[in-house]
């Protein structure tokens, strides 16, 4: 693919040069492996700056502010880096790290826009998140919501001969990114709550941060080329055989030749998880075992799942590419189609999240989140199977979705259309219902019956999205996804008794004192169809019986005990933790002192 | 000689750390044990008169010497300058000839000279290594810590960083002193959990039971501690290398892009760059708290047993160490054997993961639920010593110092010791306890 030097200044998109996976990866000449990504246009200002992405180039161990780029100079959209090589030369210019950043987020953060059909914004009051591409020097990278920023390190290498940057590792990029738009959707995905929700923020980043790097043809080329045989005859040069292109050859070159390439020293930052997700067997026990109870562990299940219904996926695309029955397949085409099933994919994952509870996720609401996102838009599943993939896949690691429903499609949100429940929608307006909260709120109140919603506790709506969806055969989905909590602040002794299917922790043994303070918490997330009816209520009560098995899952880990530093940690030490295999929760803290 | 028929327990006054000298006392004669030597609050001199007193104690043989672990608080005494002439505290110990010296697993040279980096695929050298590895960057932690930006008061976490990272430095002189005190004639053996100790042999009718520390296999096999596996140390170990890259250049930064930066922050940076720090003194803290909570669940625990009294000296072992033990593969032998523990020397030094609740629970002899009980326990730091209660980092812990003295005869070092000075040779110091058969 020839490198695009500029484009016009009405252009939709622009060019950046990246870094395709991380500088310990090379192509087939022996170069950094680089590529060209494209991303929404705008006009930048030095850093560069843009209208969501500021990169800040403040070392704060050096106390150095690095050189920027002045990208607008010429009456075009330049990619200053267009072509070149990445030579040592280019991995010490700072300007080029920046840029690999900014194009990097920006590309992913266009994909979340894109497959949500509206805006996201930020998790806090501001517009744009800042990245600091050498923040400091340590093995460590991550999102930190108090400085609004993403913070990238770099650190020596053990023989002391040179430095790595995670902020150019493609992955360490994607992974933060996507920690930041997820806060900025579900900011409560954060909270203690039970095992699968600890573990989904790191999975979730992993599996954007995959499957955007196997979205580009370049990565997948790479693998592919390196682990298939080199054809003997010349002629066969632009076709795979069968025997190259079975699902266990493709499992090798994509999933187990990605692992390989995660390098040993910035292995530390991204820690092992992100390559035991791509290496673990699937079973369905891993998910009751202790050791899969620990966050970063279980986090493997989830993007182990997602990946092996890509390979399957992939596979079947495949199949369909040799309708002659020859036996041969076209290389391009075949790099192609793994790109294509990487980047619908990722769109049906990201999608998921405006069909998931706000608070509470566990793996099974997820699965039904995918695959209502997905059957919404494409009725249809025999072509490539995507749905049936992910079912499979998934219940290979023992998640099962959280709906199993008879009528329509399996696993997915039960519709309420035609469902008969009464919902009263004759003092709400359908006009200021797409973007009003108190509009919204009017309704959830006239309906808190009929919704489980009580009336005793605080409750908010949290998010109005009007959204346009657009399905791989064009047809347009117009949806209004409402999402509202509930938030009890009581005393344990509330428990059973005013609250009274959610159980004091404990038990007899070990009983959480009476006056102990609680906060339980609640909501849901509603989808409206585009004349304003409710279509789905996926929710999760705050007096439900749940809240007892993850009262009591909190309270064996200490968490009761030590709120301040449960609360504290954030991602800085969330990232140090995985990267060092250590569990985050002190499951001995019951012995403690405190 | 079949069993002794008296034992005493001397406590030296430390300031912060464990030194306790056993003797039992047979018919004929005495034989002498030493638990641990050291302090972080004594000078050198002290060190000296506390050596002189068990050099005088002993008359001049000692039989037997444990080193807990291989913390500054436990092995400080045990420095040497080899001076024969003027012999320093380690150098009269060493004098005392041991016929043996009882070190834990993390201690053989024989892993000592393999473990020069991480090993993936062997658990114990790969946390050997891991343990030298923390500890040369404890080193160099302990330098960066006292470095004072100018004209700025040093930060909480540069003080709790000087604190931890000297205890944690490796004391190289003591380690060596304790390896070759027992040669040419003694024996030096290495324990872990379930070793059998030459120390029972040594001291007749006393039985000698090593409830810790696991090793790195027995410890995986407990079911909670399974993401404590091998791998883990190997991460570790790799991490720790990492930094110990990063800071080799005695806690100096290196230059990044030294021609690609401007002049001045430009003004619209300005509010990021305030809030961003250089994380190296908490990164730096973090991971000593770490290094210094593996280093203390390598403490052997012991329990001795004379006349069915018996003492536990736990080092510091911590709360995972214990679990090991009362929870794992002998949960239900181990926890009977503690219940009618009569001498507890306080692990950790009161510190609020030394004591697990379930252990103290155990204890059948406490004063608050049997008012026959006749538990004694032992601190030898001086109270409220280290960090601060109001964020309840206080060592001791005070909840529980309170749960010690409603519990059992509670004996600590005198809290009219200035905490802010290195004790002198004038306040010489001990609790004596004495026990007839």
């Amino acid at each position: 693919m020839k490198a695009v030097k500029d484009v016009p200044l009405n252009a939709a998109e622009r060019p950046f040069t990246i870094i395709a996976q991380d500088p310990a990866v090379h192509g087939a000449d022996g170069n950094i492996l680089t590529t060209q990504i494209s991303v929404p246009a705008e006009t930048l200002a030095p850093g560069p700056w843009g209208y969501r992405f500021q990169v800040v180039d403040y070392d704060a161990s050096n106390q150095k502010f690095y050189s920027r780029w002045e990208y607008e100079k010429t009456d075009r959209y330049v990619d200053p880096y267009a072509g070149k090589k990445v030579s040592s030369r280019l991995l010490n210019d700072p300007r080029f790290h920046a840029q690999n950043v900014y194009a990097i987020a920006m590309r992913i953060l266009a994909r979340f826009e894109f497959a949500f059909g509206h805006r996201v914004g930020w998790a806090f009051d501001s517009h744009q998140l800042k990245i600091a591409p050498h923040a400091f020097e340590d093995a460590n990278a991550y999102y930190d919501r108090n400085t609004e920023s993403l913070q990238f390190g770099y650190f020596g290498t053990r023989d002391g001969a040179g430095k790595v940057f995670t902020c150019l590792s493609h992955d360490i990029v994607a992974h933060e990114t996507t920690h930041a738009i997820l806060d900025g959707l579900q900011s409560r995905y954060f909270y203690p709550s039970s095992p699968d929700q600890a573990a989904f923020h790191e999975a979730f980043s992993d599996i954007v941060a995959l499957l955007s790097m196997f979205a580009l043809p370049d990565v997948v080329e790479q693998l592919i080329e390196k682990h298939t045989a080199k054809p003997k005859r010349k002629k066969s040069k632009r076709t795979f055989t069968a025997k190259d292109v079975s699902i266990d050859a493709m499992r090798r070159s994509l999933l187990l030749g990605l692992a390989e390439q995660f390098g040993d020293e910035i292995k530390t930052v991204r820690g092992e998880p992100l390559r035991q997700s791509l290496l673990i067997k699937p079973a369905k026990h891993y998910r009751k075992s202790a050791e899969f109870e620990e966050p970063h562990r279980r986090g493997e299940l989830l993007v182990a799942a997602v990946l092996n219904s890509f390979i399957r996926v992939f596979d079947n695309r495949v199949r369909s590419l040799d309708a002659s029955g020859s036996g041969l397949y076209f290389r391009e085409r075949v790099i192609e189609e793994a790109a294509k099933t990487a980047d619908h994919l990722m769109t049906i994952v990201i999608r998921a999240l405006d069909y998931c509870v706000p608070v509470h996720i566990t793996f099974g609401d997820y699965l039904s989140g995918l695959l209502t996102s997905d059957a919404e838009l494409v009725g249809d599943d025999t072509s490539y199977g995507y749905r049936r993939e992910l079912i499979h896949s998934f219940a290979e690691f023992g998640i099962e979705p959280r709906v199993n429903q008879n009528k329509g499609e399996p696993g997915t949100w039960q519709t309420l259309i035609g469902s008969g429940r009464k919902l009263n929608y004759g003092r709400t307006h359908f006009g200021s219902f797409q973007s009003d909260f108190q509009e919204v709120y009017r309704f959830l109140w006239e309906n808190r019956n009929e919704l489980g919603i009580r009336d005793d506790v605080y409750t908010r709506v949290m998010d109005v999205r009007p959204c346009l969806r657009i399905s791989p055969e064009g047809f347009p989905l117009r949806e209004t996804v409402v999402q509202y909590v509930q938030i009890a602040d009581i005393a344990a002794r509330e428990l059973g008794s005013r609250f009274k299917d959610v159980e004091r922790p404990g038990g007899d043994l070990n009983p959480m004192s009476p006056s102990t303070r609680v906060t339980l918490h609640g909501g849901g997330t509603l989808v409206f169809n585009q004349y304003g009816r409710l279509k789905f209520d996926i929710a999760t009560p705050v007096d439900g019986e749940e809240q007892s098995e993850r009262l009591q899952y909190l309270w064996e880990r200490g968490f009761f005990r030590d709120q301040r530093h449960a609360m504290a940690r954030g991602f800085a030490e969330v990232h140090r933790l995985r990267s060092l295999r250590l569990n985050w929760a002190d499951n001995t803290s019951n012995e403690a002192w405190i | 000689m079949a069993e002794p028929n008296k034992l005493t327990v001397k406590m030296y006054d430390v300031g912060f750390g464990d030194c306790f000298l056993l003797t039992f006392h047979y018919d004929t004669v005495d034989r002498h044990l030493l638990i641990d030597f050291g302090s972080t609050r004594a000078s050198a001199d002290y060190m000296k008169a506390v050596a002189a007193d068990i050099q005088k104690q002993c008359g001049h043989k000692i039989d037997a010497v444990v080193a807990s672990h291989r913390h500054k608080d436990h092995l400080s005494g045990f420095k040497t300058d080899n001076d024969s002439a003027n012999p320093d505290s380690g150098g009269i110990i060493a004098g005392l000839k041991p016929d043996l010296v009882s070190l834990t697993w993390t201690e053989d040279p024989v892993l000592d000279a393999k473990a020069t980096g991480p090993v993936e695929g062997d658990g114990k050298l790969s946390f050997v290594s891991t343990l030298r590895t923390m500890q040369r960057l404890a080193d160099r932690a302990s330098v960066v810590a006292k470095m004072k930006p100018k004209g700025s008061r040093r930060s909480a976490t540069a003080v709790e960083l000087e604190d931890l990272s000297e205890i944690n430095i490796s004391n190289k002189s003591a380690l060596v002193n304790l390896l070759n005190m027992a040669k040419p004639n003694g024996q030096t053996e290495y324990l872990h959990y379930g070793s059998k100790t030459g120390l029972n042999a040594m001291f007749r009718g006393v039985r000698f039971h090593v409830l810790g520390p696991p090793t790195v296999d027995q410890w995986s096999k407990v079911k909670r501690q399974v993401s404590r596996n091998e791998d883990e140390y190997w991460h570790l170990a790799n991490y720790w290398s990492l930094l110990e890259g990063s800071f080799g250049n005695g806690g100096r930064k290196t230059r990044l892009f030294p021609k690609r930066f401007e002049r001045s922050i430009p003004s619209s940076a300005k509010w990021l760059v305030d809030r961003m720090k250089d994380p190296t003194e908490s990164d730096l803290l973090r991971i000593s708290r770490v290094m210094d909570r593996a280093i203390n669940n390598t403490s052997i625990i012991l329990l001795i047993e004379v006349w069915g009294y018996k003492l536990l000296f736990p080092g510091d072992a911590q709360i995972e160490s214990w679990d090991y033990v009362l929870n794992g593969p002998h949960a239900t032998r181990n926890r009977k054997l503690l219940s009618d523990v009569k001498v507890y020397k306080v692990g950790h030094h009161g510190s609020l993961n030394g004591t697990p609740k379930s252990l103290w629970n155990l204890f059948t002899e406490r004063k608050d639920i049997n008012d026959n009980g006749e538990l004694v326990s032992l601190l030898s730091s001086r109270i409220n010593i280290h960090g601060k209660s109001s964020r309840g980092t206080e060592v001791p812990r005070s909840k529980l110092v309170t749960a010690l003295k409603k519990g059992s005869e509670f004996c600590a070092t005198p809290y009219e010791i200035d905490k802010r000075k290195k004790l002198k040779v004038s306040d010489l110091g001990w609790h004596t306890l004495e026990v007839e058969k």
